[in-house]
């Protein structure tokens, strides 16, 4: 097989990447996963670089999605900050936990076990009719620590009213020992556990989303950083392209249906799911 | 007086503010990396290898002496340090409003930031 990378030129690889990093931007700020979904694939299987390399830049652009959306999501009115906290703080005990448990765990089993959770996840994804949902009142959990909330919706704010609180707990803190364990983002979770506990309005599922991979892409950062993943010359475009993508993302989604992000999220989960059956089979965790 | 939409704004502006600090040195470093290097053939044997070993002093000392890469890491760092910086905004708004609860897990999730970014390096 040619490795036709060999033949490129530093500014044509810097301009390829941005734009595939552009892309990656404006899938994650759509689905609120972040924008390593689409980077590590490209890093890896085209350009063939070290996985590791791809880890890290994947990273970046996480933080950079994370970042780049934030500000107009929240000057839009959608995310969530208060519920973004409560269970980043779920997400942070789990990979505590899950740090803790990688010696007693097969990764192999673990990640059979997420790429089902994925699949089942697209499903439930898909097949939520958030409009003929009514909820008038919230659970006591959520009136204690004044999690309700509301999000534009057409011209005027709409509230909403958040349901099961324990059971999203208990998904966030599953989604941090999964990354703990795996060292995989754990963004599908993040988003699953509001969208189908809470019961939020998707939107405001992905947006708040958003808010938090960036945290808990930080939490990673100083081991990434210290073992010299973060390659400067290949995170450049990365970082670029996937802020301009981001930003144009946070422009499409307030004018797009939820049903049509609900697609593109169960897609995107369902590759990932793929992806990860593929290295547990393999044997390439 | 503190109000949870003044929080959500000043977050915002922050947000930007640093976001745009942490782009700003990644293209210029960027430019000045493609500059130099932009037409050399892309070295994969680099790409595809192990080591790049690197610590937050090295990253401000290769910053100051104004070398692209040194540039385009510092940038990287700020993009890290805004993620410290939102949730530290969070738990200052929380606390100055007496939300105990929010105080404490926003505390907590910014010691946890603080200690993985410093025990690691």
């Amino acid at each position: 097989m040619i490795n036709w990378e060999h033949f490129l030129t530093i500014i044509t690889f810097s301009v390829l990447l941005l734009f595939f990093s552009f892309l990656a931007g404006l899938v994650g700020a759509l689905t609120g996963l972040g924008g390593g979904v689409v980077v590590i694939p490209v890093l890896v299987l085209l350009f063939h670089i070290n996985i590791h390399f791809a880890m890290g830049a994947s990273l970046i652009s996480v933080m950079a999605t994370s970042s780049g959306t934030a500000a107009a999501y929240l000057r839009e009115g959608y995310t969530n900050l208060r519920i973004g906290i409560f269970l980043e703080t779920a997400a942070v005990i789990g990979a505590l936990i899950g740090a803790l448990m990688t010696a007693m765990l097969s990764k192999t089993l673990l990640a059979i076990l997420f790429s089902l959770v994925l699949f089942f996840s697209a499903y439930l994804t898909v097949k939520r009719k958030e409009e003929h949902e009514e909820y008038p009142t919230s659970h006591p959990w959520a009136i204690k620590l004044n999690l309700n909330g509301t999000y534009p919706l057409g011209k005027k704010l709409t509230a909403y009213y958040v349901q099961h609180v324990p059971y999203a707990m208990v998904i966030m803190g599953l989604a941090g020992v999964f990354s703990g364990l795996l060292g995989i983002g754990s963004g599908a979770l993040k988003v699953l556990a509001m969208d189908q506990a809470l019961r939020l309005p998707y939107k405001v599922a992905t947006t708040t989303s958003n808010f938090m991979i960036g945290i808990t892409a930080a939490v990673s950062a100083g081991i990434y950083f210290s073992h010299g993943y973060i390659n400067p010359t290949l995170t450049f475009p990365v970082m670029i392209g996937v802020i301009a993508g981001s930003f144009c993302g946070a422009k499409i989604l307030t004018r797009m249906h939820h049903r049509t992000l609900r697609l593109i999220f169960s897609i995107v989960i369902c590759l990932i799911g793929l992806q990860m059956l593929y290295k547990a089979i393999t044997g390439t965790l | 007086m503190y109000s949870p939409e003044k929080m959500q704004k000043t977050l915002g502006i922050m947000l930007l503010i640093g976001i745009s600090i942490a782009l700003g040195l990644v293209i210029v470093g960027g430019i000045f990396y493609l500059i130099h290097y932009g037409s050399d053939p892309l070295q994969m044997e680099l790409l595809q290898a192990e080591a790049y070993q690197l610590s937050i002093k090295k990253i401000c000392y290769s910053a100051f002496t104004l070398s692209p890469t040194g540039i385009i890491e510092l940038g990287l760092l700020i993009l890290v340090m805004t993620q410290l910086l939102r949730v530290a905004i969070l738990a200052w708004f929380y606390f100055v409003m007496r939300d105990r609860w929010f105080t404490f897990f926003s505390g907590f999730i910014l010691i946890m930031l603080i200690y993985s970014l410093i025990w690691r390096n």
